[in-house]
């Protein structure tokens, strides 16, 4: 289950004499929904580029299932779909016609054009002229379009831009759907910390062409602060400082306030710590949230913007 | 090959989706039919000035044509008449002159004498002309002769008599103050008897004694005597190829001069300008197995009565090129025109949209997305072929006549063969999908290299029609080896394969250089290879920057 579909090694990328793309390399595997976090500029369409074939590395490999995208480009090619950048199609057919085009080219049965159109909503409007369209509902064909010929690689390239808030919902769903479900290997672009924590198994982030690094959505919290953040509302703070050095508990204090505390907590220990600082006077208890964003900070050192 | 396949036929849909396209093979068929139709209109109004068309008169009225020429006739022969009284009256009875002339003007009585007699001779014929109703000024000559069915021969008495009387009258005039030689009273009876005799055939309709005339007034005719042999060949071949006198022989002579020419240039082993035996250049080999199949062609035309009554058309019209390739000309130019703007965009106008991102997404190889767009647009070239060739076969059905519609002959080895009309034109048009091919790789060598529509749509657009007109201009150049390597002169390859030596081209470097000589002329396979060889390289510049380069 594990075996990697998509890997990446090394690759670099130079446009004129700046190197955009340095030393990348990740893989991602069937059944988990990969995200490429990144500011604006970063290299993600760069990467995204090179493995679907538009750009040529300048340096290091590709593999798609298995087969090198230089040496074997057709077998390489074959099961992969996606969007790079905007979704573009021919204005002037439907967007039905867009999707008919497409599946000759993979051979793909008629009838799987009426699935993916249900697949991504589209059944009203499928039959207008794509220039009609707006953004969201080009993004929704260009999903339809990823997912026509049954990929086991899905590469998505800012999917949600132009997508309205239940559009977005959808759009994970249908991603988590297609990697839990499908088992799928989904990469999906970003620059919007938010949008991949709650759609993202895996996170990759870059920035400047270098991959900081890559990891678990889950443990990544634990890797900044050792635990997940509660926010503790208390009685009597300095009590509860007290119980806590007392009983020698495994949770870090974050922050301190004159009525709260932040704690990180290691999974386990929830509801001993909970049980303690009850005699401290507990009032209430919150999951803290946007704790990625701490993270990314963390790893980025928080020099740069995200947007 | 499935993918090609696939992928081809996405093009043709993205293709005959395109208004542009329906746009211009709609515009082919209307400016090629237009132009028939254009043409046919030119020889209706040249038909009505000819005949029914409103002249002026001497009288300052409107009349039709038939009026004007016969009130013409009168007057020009009461003028004539009056001039002649005032000629004689410088004579005495005696046949001297009456004034005397200072040396200067040198006019003697003889001049005198001869001025009466070419007097006389005119009023004759014009007398006859009203007489017989014959068309003095040979007006409905031309039109008589190529759009009418039956063709009267009469119409030519008057040409043929002119011989006749201008030697009668000469003889007659200087009887009365002379006596003849014995050589002119043989001439003076010869045209006596010929005036005579023209006026029975006048009345008979008599063809076959109109023929012997003829060539008993080849004997009165000054000349050598080779061209005097030749003349009468061509009378034995006339007869034989006009036996009923209904067809027009200014259509027959060409063919009938080329055989004699050629017959004779073979007889001799040397090669003549014309049957008289002009300006003798030595026959090599080569040549001379050329002129043996030129006799083959001229030979069977004469026995199927292929005659060129389409350049006999143009002469009427005034129009330089034939009404089949004016026509041809026509839809091909818009057919091309259609080819460069498909050709010029498709790469570029999809990297523009971004549609090309599904290509490139797609399992396949750019190169096929290559080939596929190549064959899908070439695709276009053919089916457009195939139209204009039904346009162009109903276009010349509905507006010229079935005559002008002649198989084309050949020869080899001296044995001449001929291809239906239709066939031949179809091969015709399929001869020239070479060089439209040859314009659709350059286009989209220029889409790929350029990667915007209107610089590759524009830039190709510019070449063809600049290549149109410098093909024209340099055909006129005298020819040299390196000339054969200029590309435009290779891209009228059709006509240039089904060539009968009457081809535009042909005509013009016949023109330029003087003489006849066809031998320079690049030769349709070279033309042919040198066009594949261009559209290799220009193919392969294509694949080297949409293949190899970064689509960013
Ligand atoms: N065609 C190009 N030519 C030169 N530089 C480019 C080109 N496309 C992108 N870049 C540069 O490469 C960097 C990475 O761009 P890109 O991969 O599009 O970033 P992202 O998708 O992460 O926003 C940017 O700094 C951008 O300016
Ligand atoms: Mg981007």
């Amino acid at each position: 289950m594990s075996e990697t579909v998509l890997r990446i090694e090394n690759l670099s990328k130079c446009f004129g004499k700046r190197w955009v793309v340095q030393n990348v390399s990740f893989d991602v595997r069937p059944g988990e929904v990969f995200g490429f976090l990144g500011p604006n500029g970063a290299g993600k369409t760069t990467v995204i580029k090179m493995i679907m074939g538009f750009l040529r590395p300048d340096s290091g490999r590709i593999l798609l299932n298995g087969y090198d995208r230089e040496k074997q480009y057709e077998k390489a090619m074959e099961r992969i779909g996606g969007i790079v950048e905007n979704p573009e199609m021919y204005k002037e057919f439907s967007g039905r016609r867009n999707l008919e085009l497409y599946a000759r080219l993979h051979h793909a049965a008629p009838s799987r054009v009426e699935e993916v159109v249900r697949t991504v909503g589209l059944e009203n409007r499928i039959n207008e002229k794509v220039k009609k369209y707006s953004l969201g509902m080009k993004q929704r064909v260009g999903v339809a379009q990823a997912l026509l010929h049954r990929p086991n690689i899905l590469i998505l390239d800012e999917p949600t831009n132009g997508l309205d808030p239940a559009g977005i919902r959808e759009l994970r769903d249908i991603l988590k759907h297609q990697a839990h479900e499908e088992q799928v290997a989904v990469m999906v672009s970003s620059h919007m910390l938010a949008e991949m924590e709650l759609m993202c198994d895996r996170v990759g982030i870059i920035e400047n062409g270098v991959l900081r690094g890559v990891m678990d959505v889950g443990s990544m919290l634990e890797q900044v602060s050792g635990g997940e953040m509660y926010v503790y509302t208390l009685a009597d703070v300095p009590k509860a400082l007290a119980l806590l050095q007392e009983a020698d508990s495994p949770a870090r204090v974050a922050e301190q306030a004159e009525q709260s505390l932040t704690l990180a907590i290691p999974r386990d220990a929830l509801a001993a710590t909970s049980s303690l600082l009850a005699q401290a006077g507990l009032l209430g208890l919150q999951k803290k949230q946007n704790t990625l964003e701490d993270a990314f900070i963390h790893i980025t050192g928080g020099g740069t913007q995200i947007a | 090959m499935r993918k090609i396949f696939a992928l081809y036929r996405n093009e043709l849909e993205k293709t005959f989706h395109r208004a542009t396209t329906w746009l211009l093979l709609g515009l082919m068929v209307v400016s090629t039919f237009g132009v028939g139709a254009l043409l046919r209109l030119g020889i209706k109004i040249t038909e009505s000035y000819t005949f029914g068309g409103l002249h002026i008169n001497s009288q300052g009225e409107e009349v039709d044509a038939d009026t004007y020429y016969s009130q013409l006739l009168e007057e020009e022969t009461a003028s004539l008449r009056s001039s002649l009284e005032t000629e004689k009256a410088r004579l005495h009875p005696d046949g001297t002159l009456k004034e005397t002339f200072d040396g200067e003007s040198g006019m003697g009585a003889a001049d005198v004498y001869s001025s009466i007699a070419s007097m006389e001779a005119s009023l004759f014929l014009m007398e006859f002309a009203q007489k017989h109703g014959l068309d003095y000024y040979n007006y409905r000559f031309y039109v008589d002769a190529f759009l009418e069915e039956d063709y009267d021969f009469r119409g030519e008495i008057l040409v043929i008599m002119r011989t006749f009387a201008d030697t009668y009258y000469l003889l007659e005039t200087n009887r009365q103050y002379r006596s003849l030689e014995l050589h002119e009273a043989a001439q003076y009876a010869l045209a006596k008897q010929a005036l005579e005799q023209c006026d029975k055939i006048a009345l008979s309709g008599d063809y076959q004694a109109w023929l012997d005339l003829q060539v008993s007034a080849v004997s009165l005719l000054a000349g050598d005597e080779g061209s005097k042999q030749a003349m009468l060949a061509q009378y034995e071949l006339l007869r034989k190829a006009n036996p009923d006198g209904k067809t027009n022989p200014a259509l027959i002579y060409p063919v009938i001069a080329d055989i004699t020419t050629l017959e004779r240039s073979l007889a001799d082993d040397v090669e003549y300008d014309d049957a008289g035996g002009g300006n003798a250049t030595p026959l090599t080999d080569k040549r001379r197995a050329e002129l043996e199949n030129k006799l083959a062609i001229a030979n069977y035309r004469l026995d199927h009565r292929y005659f060129s009554v389409d350049s006999a058309l143009r002469r009427l019209l005034g129009v330089s090129i034939p009404s089949y390739d004016l026509m041809k000309q026509t839809g091909q130019s818009l057919l091309v025109i259609l080819v460069l703007i498909l050709a010029g965009s498709t790469i570029a106008q999809e990297i523009a949209t971004g549609s090309i991102k599904a290509l490139i997404i797609a399992p396949v190889r750019r190169r096929k997305i290559l080939v596929a767009k190549a064959l899908s647009i070439f695709t276009v070239a053919v089916a457009g072929s195939v139209v204009l060739f039904g346009v162009l076969m109903a276009g010349e059905a509905a507006f010229f006549r079935s005559e002008l519609h002649q198989p084309f002959v050949y020869a080899a080895e001296g044995v001449a063969h001929a291809l239906p009309f239709g066939f031949y034109r179809a091969a015709e048009l399929a001869v020239d999908l070479l060089p439209i091919l040859n314009w659709l790789s350059f286009a989209l060598m220029l889409s790929t290299l350029l990667r915007n529509t209107a610089a590759a749509v524009g830039i190709s657009l510019g070449g063809y029609f600049l290549s149109n007109t410098l093909g024209q201009v340099l055909q006129m150049l005298p020819q040299s080896w390196a000339l054969r390597f200029i590309p435009m002169l290779h891209y009228d390859l059709g006509a240039s394969v089904f060539s009968s030596g009457e081809s535009q081209s042909a005509m013009l470097a016949e023109l330029l250089s003087g003489g006849g000589d066809s031998s320079g002329t690049i030769s349709a396979g070279f033309s042919a290879c040198y066009l594949a060889v261009l559209v290799f390289c220009f193919g392969l510049t294509a694949y080297d920057s949409f293949c190899k380069k970064d689509l960013k």
